[in-house]
């Protein structure tokens, strides 16, 4: 076991590499010019305001002595400072990573405590209303757009609730249950539209596993339906519901920029987004050096959950 | 063939089917359908409610609503066919070569498609329409590229499922050249999967568009994109809903119809889930 | 739906106000503007309360001497004094000086007010000034601002409150640019050299002192009370709130969490209906501006009979009454805000405005293109209103033999190649306002300068710019900025569709307010926020 952590911690090493070597590729060819875009259009005519922050910034040098120059400051432990602001990187990530998991967070909670309960009814009751408005209600909060959940919401609540605060951020260091009731509006849009695939698939792999021998014959042996169906079956209907939330985590800890778009939340997501928009290269850098390691990270922390709950599944 | 009988019984493959089926007929009947063309501008009807000139009323522009939408399916399917497509031939192929001959490349591409999936797809997306430039073939491909890896390695495990089987084996024995095995044995068994990942992934890749539009980075102006539509739509929402409503509707039920019938391929693959559901008393 | 509501009544000392240096009279006293008072009618200010505006872009820094964006100086010009201001009527009044002299065209002698302090405590003084502008002319701080300050020779304090400025010739626009918040902010040295610079902090003499900045989150300002103005400001302070998404805004609006923002959706009437208690404010003049180029390095447009025919080809009124709903005017690239430099008429007192397609065919033939001309024109999708624009002039242009492609890059590119000249056929952005017609027009028009808009060499352009750029005197300089926007238009080397700008949206509690043109966000400065209150 000790041994398996290791190694996938050990090929973090190579992945980031590759990440980050990928990034700063692709940023690069992205064509529009920075210092114009820093200047403006006047003052960035100014052929001695251009090279000196050309030079500030070692854009003159080539792209691959700018990469090792910045490997070698993140190896130093330092990420940099913003091309466009003179920001500290780190603290800008700092600062706009705990948003980001606290909203992944959140909207995960929600997300299983709706989709987990409604597909286990919904396999319970299969072919009956419920299992049918189940669906309706799966499909339905599938196929609508987040953004378009979270205007209903946001509009909703300017005109129905205008106590409720449904834009911005209330730091959770400043007061935990103002800021989980802040971020709630938002962590519901999302956190709606992932139970429901989480209740489709609940649905189906419990459906799945209340079909098997091993079901049939604990009810064969005359134990009681409520214990067989929650005990048995769940544990081994939840072992790929688990696999298929962790994706979905994994996806919203990369930062759900749309929702942070529309409910001014100033998490990852819109950091990167403008970032790329400014051509703000090391802060693109520093923050897809972090959400790659989560990433990776979080994805080893499920396949050893995944482990821990079925000790039948071998490594891969 | 069996299949048939169980595959009309089947809710979902109907439904499903009957709601692509429209679609499609839709993107391509358009040109006979629409009223109007999908950008001509009607000066000072802005907003106008849905009416007898405007079945579904105007948009902020001036612009007739259901004439939009319907070439908007033109717009989705347009994205979302192509994009897949390209991304089940590339993806496969090479998952399933991958899969089949194994070896150095076959490290090196596991590592960088652990390097594509610990990347946010959606920051991806944006790099890549941003460098690419905003243009409706790039952003099929941007699509196909983050999509094809989900194909890459589905296609990669079945085909390394199968290669110890041992039909497999006695192909090999028997002289079978590699590619009649993979046309005949690997593809026809990894086929049925793709065809549900490939359902799912349109539905998928109609929400993208819809995101990516909301950005500013999918189908661009004027071409009329549902996503854009619903976008640009719900800052009018209280005063005029149908702005909503319509390409709302649209987006669900591509959605919805893509859904079934991978859902519906899915039953008809698992003979345990045949019947749609029931259950032992 | 203009709300021209006016506050302020300016109490004549027996000096007249018209006197001023923008480009005027040689030795002449500026005076600093006197307290000001309201009408007896209007009702009486109440103190206190936080006034919320919704921003859509966080500021990225808030250094005005290092920033470059016009979300930084949104609050800068709150918190930062400078030497000059502009009154609600755009005259040229002092801030930070009290009064002020022309010893000759060169030279410029202020005397600042007494008893200013810093927001962390020290007393102002005239060293201050030379340090602010010493800075922006140091490389080092690589300041956007650079180039408009080398024109200073030499900058002389003789004592703690008179600052002599020594210019190198005489420059018209020095006043327009020691009027404007974002150039010309006086900033302290002790912070500076203690922060490195002043993104993240801020300390000024403005009425506003930073209490809180989170990027991507807040701006929050708090009072300042050892404020000059005395009885300035009336409110505790201000909140930038940065809501990125316009709906997002206008819900915020409606519920009344947020008192203010400010919209260029020309059916932003339509988004605000039925709501209770939100005013909508037109700008009363028109700033901010979309300007064509064309690449004049190459055929066809080198020929200026190509370059004619799309000026009588597009229909100007037709693409303001489609594109703006009425809520825009004809414009040279001085818009009609800043009259009477700004050209203010219609379409007929300009060469080549009026549309007519049967005109730009002729042209087209003369130039040897009977069968018409197919060209491209690159746009940017990040403004939606220059996609619609640009649709529309397509059509019109249709209609005049000239078959456009429009082919849309991303902003970063449009931006480069439109500077640059770098694409091919034409290529149309959105402007930014300048707070003076030499600012407007001299890079970008003059033949030496790299970022020359299309390429073109005009001896004629040359000569008018440097002429309006050393004549002192106003009236003769409205005169010559008269014959280059003429001489400009004749030659259609840019083509301007319109000036439009931004509506304000506010609550009706907010009062006392007024916004003048500005090179920020919306086109407008809200400097004067200083005297709002909520009631």
């Amino acid at each position: 076991m000790t041994a398996y952590i290791g190694k996938r911690l050990l090929l973090l090493i190579p992945t980031l590499f590759g990440v980050s070597a990928l990034t700063f590729l692709l940023i690069h060819l992205i064509p529009g010019d920075l210092v114009t875009i820093l200047l403006g259009i006047t003052a960035s005519q100014n052929e001695q305001t251009r090279q000196a922050l050309i030079q500030a910034l070692h854009l003159d040098r080539p792209l691959v002595v700018q990469y090792v120059l910045w490997l070698g400051e993140v190896l130093r432990g330092d990420l940099g400072h913003s091309l466009v602001t003179g920001f500290s990187v780190r603290d800008e990530l700092a600062r706009s990573y705990p948003v980001t998991l606290q909203l992944a967070l959140m909207a995960m909670v929600i997300a299983l405590a709706v989709g987990i309960p409604l597909g286990v009814l919904a396999a319970t009751r299969a072919g009956r209303s419920l299992d049918a408005s189940t669906r309706v209600f799966s499909l339905l909060f599938i196929s609508a757009p987040a953004f378009f959940i979270g205007t209903v919401i946001i509009i909703g609540g300017a005109r129905y609730a205008p106590w409720l605060r449904t834009l911005g951020h209330v730091p959770f260091t400043d007061s935990p249950g103002g800021s989980l009731l802040a971020m709630l509006p938002a962590a519901a849009s999302l956190g709606l539209a992932i139970s429901a695939i989480i209740a489709r698939f609940t649905r189906s792999s419990m459906l799945d596993v209340l079909g098997q021998d091993f079901v049939r014959t604990a009810r064969a042996k005359g134990v009681a339906d409520r214990t067989v169906v929650f005990k048995h079956a769940l544990r081994n209907a939840l072992i790929p519901v688990v696999a298929m939330a962790g994706t979905q985590f994994v996806y919203l800890i990369g930062g759900a920029v749309i929702i942070e778009e529309v409910f001014a939340l100033p998490g990852m997501g819109r950091l990167v987004v403008n970032a790329i928009y400014q051509r703000d290269y090391t802060m693109i850098q520093g923050a897809v050096l972090l959400l790659t390691s989560a990433a990776v990270l979080v994805n080893l922390t499920l396949d050893l959950l995944y482990h821990v709950i079925d000790r039948r599944i071998l490594y891969a | 063939m069996k299949a048939l009988p169980r595959a009309l019984r089947s809710g979902s493959l109907l439904a499903g089917g009957l709601l692509v089926a429209g679609l499609v007929v839709a993107a391509l009947a358009a040109p006979w359908l629409a009223p109007y063309a999908p950008t001509t501008i009607f000066a000072g009807a802005e907003i106008t409610p849905p009416g007898p000139r405007f079945l579904l009323g105007t948009d902020e522009v001036g612009r007739d609503i259901l004439s939009r939408l319907l070439y908007g399916a033109r717009v989705s399917l347009g994205v979302a066919f192509p994009s897949v497509a390209l991304a089940v031939l590339v993806g496969t192929t090479l998952g399933v070569g991958l899969g089949y001959w194994g070896g150095a490349p076959d490290l090196l591409a596991m590592r960088l498609f652990d390097v594509l999936f610990a990347f946010p797809p959606i920051l991806l997306a944006i790099a890549l329409v941003a460098a690419l430039g905003p243009s409706t073939v790039n952003l099929v491909l941007t699509i196909a590229v983050l999509t094809l890896p989900q194909f890459a390695v589905l296609a990669r495990s079945a085909t390394l499922a199968l290669k110890p089987q041992e039909f497999v084996q006695a192909a090999r024995a028997l002289g079978a050249s590699h590619g009649r095995i993979l046309g005949a044995h690997v593809l026809p068994n990894v086929t049925p999967t793709l065809a549900v990942q490939a359902s799912l992934s349109l539905s998928i890749v109609i929400l993208v568009e819809a995101a990516l539009s909301f950005l500013g980075l999918g189908t661009q102006p004027p071409a009329p994109s549902w996503g854009s539509m619903l976008s640009r739509g719900r800052q009018y929402m209280t005063i005029a809903p149908w702005l909503v409503l319509a390409p709302g509707l649209a987006i669900m039920l591509a959605v919805l119809g893509f859904n079934l019938l991978g859902d519906a391929q899915r039953d008809l693959l698992d003979p345990r889930r045949a019947a749609g559901g029931r259950r032992t008393p | 739906m203009a709300d021209r509501t006016d506050h302020l009544m300016h109490v004549q000392h027996g000096h007249t106000r018209r006197a001023f240096l923008e480009a005027g009279a040689l030795a002449l006293v500026g005076l600093a503007a006197p307290p000001l008072a309201l009408p007896a009618t209007a009702q009486a200010p109440k103190r206190g309360g936080t006034l919320v505006i919704a921003a859509d872009v966080s500021p990225p820094g808030l250094d005005p001497q290092k920033s470059a964006a016009a979300h930084s100086w949104m609050i800068s010009e709150h918190v930062y004094g400078n030497l000059l201001r502009r009154d609600p009527k755009m005259n040229i009044v002092g801030d930070l000086a009290e009064s002020w002299q022309t010893v000759n065209e060169t030279t410029f002698v202020f005397r600042l007010r007494k008893g200013v302090t810093w927001h962390h405590g020290r007393d102002f003084v005239a060293e201050d000034v030379k340090y602010s502008f010493e800075r922006m002319l140091d490389e080092k701080t690589a300041s956007p601002w650079r180039s408009n300050w080398q024109i200073i020779d030499r900058i002389e304090t003789p004592d703690r409150a008179t600052v002599r400025f020594v210019l190198k010739r005489p420059f018209a626009p020095f006043f327009s640019y020691l009027a404007t918040p974002h150039y010309s902010a006086i900033v302290p040295r002790d912070i500076v050299e203690k922060e490195g610079d002043l993104q993240k902090t801020a300390s000024g003499t403005g009425p506003f002192m930073l209490d809180r900045f989170v990027p991507d989150n807040t701006v929050v300002l708090k009072r300042n009370p050892k404020y000059y103005e005395s009885g300035l400001p009336y409110l505790d302070g201000m909140e930038y709130r940065i809501i990125p998404d316009e709906a997002a805004r206008v819900a915020a609006l409606r519920a009344g969490t947020v008192h203010y923002f400010w919209s260029v959706d020309p059916l932003i009437d339509r988004q605000v209906q039925g709501a209770s208690g939100v005013v909508l404010r037109e700008p009363d003049g028109y700033c901010a501006q979309h300007g064509m180029a064309f690449n004049q390095t190459k055929p066809p447009f080198t020929d200026v009979r190509v370059r004619r025919a799309v000026s009588v080809g597009i229909n100007r009124k037709e693409i303001i009454a489609s594109v703006l709903r009425g809520h825009g005017g004809i414009s040279t690239k001085i818009p009609p805000c800043d009259a009477p430099f700004g050209y203010a008429g219609d379409e007929k007192g300009l060469p080549y405005y009026v549309h007519d397609p049967v005109q730009a065919k002729r042209l087209l033939g003369e130039a040897g293109l009977a069968n018409g001309l197919d060209t491209t024109l690159e746009i940017s999708p990040r403004f939606p209103q220059t996609i619609r624009t640009a649709e529309v002039m397509k059509e019109q242009l249709a209609a005049a033999g000239i078959r456009v492609t429009l082919k849309q890059t991303e902003w970063g590119a449009t931006l480069k190649n439109f500077v640059r000249t770098e694409y091919d056929g034409m290529s149309m952005i959105p402007l930014v306002w300048q707070p003076d017609p030499d600012a407007h027009v001299y890079d970008i028009f003059h033949s030496g300068s790299n970022i020359n808009l299309g390429k073109f060499k005009d001896a004629e352009v040359d000569e008018l710019l440097e002429r309006g750029r050393t004549t002192l005197d106003r009236e003769k300089r409205i005169t010559i900025y008269r014959d280059l926007q003429q001489h400009m238009a004749d030659q259609a080397y840019l083509v301007f569709p319109y000036a439009s700008g931004a509506t304000e949206v506010l609550r009706d509690t907010v009062k006392g307010y007024i916004s003048i043109p500005g090179a920020q966000p919306g086109s407008r400065s809200r400097h004067f926020f200083k005297q709002t209150w909520l009631g």
